[in-house]
């Protein structure tokens, strides 16, 4: 898969080429328009071809921490990072936060989103499937976002 | 005694006097209205005259809307003649305009008067009205025989009255068909004019929820979300992420595409 090293991760990594032109185009959209509303958040999109039988769970982990970091600032990034890899073999999802946005969203909320994502495939495809995960993914940290102010607000006020 | 005899004298002196006086100073009343238009208690007036007169006056007063009263008086009393016409005017007649054509017996021509609101409406002149009458009775007086004045007098009594109520009906018409014109075209401009104002508040209240619906989907679409910097305890000694998250299995091994 990764022959040597983990790459350096980057906002769209299509190692198994599973996108065409036109859907590396929509992803970017997606992100951008994820990016100007919570500007602190950065993604990486993945998709890994897996020869061999492998937890997705654990290769995001190991690529998530192998992967380098180019800028000594940019460590702080990648704990503001969330990875989403597409693992094309058994066709598989995993998504992962670095530690600052664990607190944000629980394991089930990202279960949530990725159930949405299996549903939005079966029914319009991976454009879709994205499409649908992105729009979920921005109504809950919209909310974890607001529910976090509520609380600084509230922490000031006692 | 004397004194006595003088007062008992000048008692009967004013007894006498007031007894001689009381027949000339009696009131004059005006007759009751008569059931036509005809007033004639001495019976001047033949009756097949008074017929004729009768049906006149009712044939003017109903087809031409000219009401004029003949009125026969033995005498006057001493009133002006103007003065009793006008009175017979107020008590019997028409407010708006009557004429009263007034012969008393023995006299050289019978008075005219006719009068009523209708003039001050028209704004004739007074004196204008006043030529009419003395020129009605010149030309009457003209008549040889007092039935002839009579005839002549209301003839041309009755045309001057219709003349007036002719102009007075012309007056009316074209004042209401400017006051309906007038009204209508008010009407109209206000009704525009209040169109346009509910239009342009309607356009402008719409213009302006737009506007701001547009502007709230736009503030949402800008808005920025932002999250505290927390301080999080490393797992398995990983530096960015601790291995959080989810990973679902489609239910399809098939190739997405």
């Amino acid at each position: 898969m990764f022959p040597g090293a983990a790459p350096a991760m980057e906002e769209l990594m299509d190692t198994a080429g599973c996108w065409s032109e036109k859907e590396s185009k929509f992803l970017r959209e997606q992100l951008k328009r994820m990016r100007k509303r919570f500007p602190q958040i950065h993604w990486c999109l993945l998709s890994i071809h897996a020869s061999e039988q492998m937890s997705l769970r654990l290769f995001n982990f190991w690529f998530f921490n192998a992967s380098p970091v180019p800028e000594p600032g940019d460590s702080e990034k990648r704990a503001w990072t969330i990875l989403l890899t597409y693992e094309k073999t058994l066709g598989q999802f995993a998504v992962m936060p670095g530690y600052q946005l664990e607190a944000m969203l629980s394991d089930d909320e990202w279960y949530d989103l990725l159930h949405t994502m299996k549903v939005s495939w079966r029914e319009g495809g991976m454009r879709r499937a994205y499409r649908d995960f992105f729009r979920d993914a921005e109504v809950k940290l919209v909310a974890a976002s607001k529910k976090m102010q509520e609380m600084i607000q509230r922490s000031r006020g006692r | 005694m004397s004194t006595f005899s003088h007062y008992i004298a000048w008692i009967w002196l004013t007894c006498a006097l007031v007894l001689h006086a009381a027949p000339s100073s009696s009131v004059f009343t005006i007759p009751p209205k008569p059931v036509s238009q005809v007033s004639d208690e001495s019976q001047w007036l033949s009756p097949s005259e008074k017929r004729v007169w009768e049906k006149q006056l009712t044939t003017w007063k109903v087809r031409d809307k000219v009401e004029i009263y003949l009125v026969v008086l033995k005498d006057l009393r001493n009133l002006p003649a103007e003065h009793v016409s006008r009175e017979i005017s107020h008590r019997w007649g028409n407010p708006e305009l009557c004429g009263v054509l007034l012969y008393v017996i023995g006299s050289r021509t019978p008075q005219v008067w006719w009068d009523g609101s209708i003039l001050e409406k028209i704004q004739l002149d007074p004196r204008a009205r006043r030529e009419m009458i003395l020129r009605i009775e010149k030309r009457a007086a003209s008549e040889l025989s007092e039935l002839d004045q009579i005839h002549s007098a209301a003839h041309q009594l009755s045309d001057t009255m219709r003349v007036i109520q002719s102009q007075w009906t012309q007056w009316t018409f074209i004042r209401d068909k400017w006051n309906d014109s007038l009204y209508r075209h008010w009407t109209e401009e206000r009704l525009k004019r209040r169109t346009k104002l509910m239009l342009l508040l309607s356009v402008s209240g719409l213009g302006l929820l737009i506007a701001m619906v547009l502007l709230r989907a736009y503030w949402r679409k800008r808005q920025v979300f932002l999250f505290p910097r927390i301080s999080s305890r490393r797992r398995f000694a990983a530096p960015y992420g601790g291995g959080s998250g989810a990973v679902i299995s489609f239910v399809s091994t098939r190739e997405p595409r």
